[in-house]
């Protein structure tokens, strides 16, 4: 009886250390990452290039610039192919800032030895007509979802004249890249030219040798099982 | 003359270490099959979901792992449910809105919810099932809950990259707290499975 009681003591402890570390770390990750607890991801839908039918979505927001808030605009694909995350008091201005995302043509040519997977989004903060930048205490995050080609992509950044690459991280799923930019203008992701987006690798010796792994060990446990039941 | 490392261990202990060990490798090849099936994209690819799941429960049969049924079970569940409320509430709770999802997913998500089910079910058999009781033979309680929560996490970090390991680690010390209070998967298993279909279908 008291061993089963020191049991329970002891699962209600591991319970709870388990909930407090939750709760803290679902605060620390970012918004995106990874999937509830694991589950798989959803597949997204086919990607939506520029020129395509159906065409990719544009989106737009307009906010009080006297106090900026925290805010995200995304387009409206699901999930969304293009978003900018901003804290608040990233933009200043005496009236209103309109923030959007907008695919477009690439501004530049792809950096050497490099390939652009799906579109090329410009993000812009106007006020009044006039062009903002995010100020310096506040960079932008920019995510764009990749077109499912290359689990392997770059997240770079142009003012319309080359591109420069950011550091990217790659959230959750392996599907959606993210970086902080510091200044807007065009996004775009970018793949190693030449690396095989999928395949060119002897995926079904390796897999062949994983499931024989997987029979060897099974039938060691089994036998394991059964000198233990003798 | 060097003794064997271990000397002074009941004979179970050492079954059930190597147990423990062989698993161990297995969850590990099962992973790393996941991986190399599902191409670009292994963590949306339900092939290598199912044949995941499959490596998972053929290892768990193998150790010796049985479904069964106990008088108990009515109470196994309501701890399971109650360890995804409090999964699901950790998260929804750090997460400014939780939008339901759109229409336009239905389909896929009816097509999506029994592979994640099945995928679940197939990790909880494994750790919270056969791994956790091997090491509760082996080393007691705390290596059990400490060894099958790192493995938790460790199995999606290919997937969901390094982002998901401490929240991983943290839901398997979760779940590896409801394995011991209930004494049976049931609960675990229970909470993982809503879990993760509560991320697809509010997320």
């Amino acid at each position: 009886m008291s061993g089963k009681t020191d049991t329970a003591g002891q699962a209600w402890i591991v319970m709870a250390a388990g909930a407090v570390g939750l709760v803290l770390l679902w605060r620390l990750v970012p918004p995106t990452s990874p999937p509830l607890y694991d589950g798989l991801c959803t597949p997204a839908p086919p990607y939506r290039h520029l020129g395509g039918s159906p065409p990719p979505l544009s989106a737009s927001a307009t906010y009080f610039a006297t106090a900026f808030p925290a805010a995200e605009v995304q387009t409206g694909e699901t999930p969304p192919q293009a978003q900018v995350l901003m804290m608040a008091g990233t933009f200043s201005a005496p009236s209103t800032v309109t923030v959007a995302v907008t695919p477009v043509a690439p501004p530049a040519p792809p950096p050497r030895g490099m390939l652009q997977d799906g579109n090329a989004y410009r993000v812009s903060a106007t006020t009044g007509g006039q062009e903002l930048q995010p100020s310096p205490q506040n960079p932008v995050t920019v995510e764009l979802l990749g077109s499912g080609s290359s689990s392997a992509l770059v997240l770079y950044a142009s003012s319309g004249d080359g591109w420069t690459a950011l550091r990217t991280f790659n959230l959750g799923c392996g599907i959606t890249f993210e970086a902080v930019a510091p200044k807007l203008g065009y996004f775009a992701l970018f793949r190693t030219a030449g690396a095989p987006s999928s395949g060119g690798f002897p995926i079904g010796i390796v897999v062949a040798i994983l499931g024989a792994l997987i029979v060897i060990a099974t039938l060691v446990l089994a036998r394991f099982a059964a000198a233990r039941r003798r | 003359m060097n003794q064997p490392a271990t000397r002074g261990l009941a004979p179970r202990h050492v079954h059930a270490t190597v147990q423990a060990a062989v698993l161990t490798t297995g969850v590990a090849a099962a992973v790393s099959l996941r991986i190399a099936a599902g191409g670009s994209m292994p963590a949306a690819s339900y092939p290598a979901a199912i044949l995941f799941a499959g490596a998972l429960m053929a290892l768990s049969f193998g150790a010796g792992w049985r479904f069964t049924v106990d008088r108990h079970w009515r109470g196994s569940v309501g701890a399971g449910i109650a360890g995804a409320a409090v999964l699901v509430l950790a998260w929804a709770t750090a997460a400014p809105h939780v939008p339901l999802t759109g229409g336009q997913h239905l389909g896929m998500l009816l097509v999506w919810s029994p592979v994640v089910a099945l995928v679940a079910a197939a990790e909880e058999v494994a750790l919270r099932g056969a791994l956790f009781g091997a090491l509760l033979e082996a080393g007691g309680a705390p290596l059990a809950i400490a060894v099958t929560s790192v493995a938790f996490g460790l199995m999606h970090v290919p997937l969901y990259g390094w982002g998901a390991l401490p929240l991983d680690v943290a839901a398997g010390v979760l779940l590896g707290g409801l394995r011991l209070l209930s004494g049976g998967v049931a609960a675990p298993a229970v909470a993982h499975v809503l879990a993760d279909l509560a991320g697809g279908w509010l997320g």
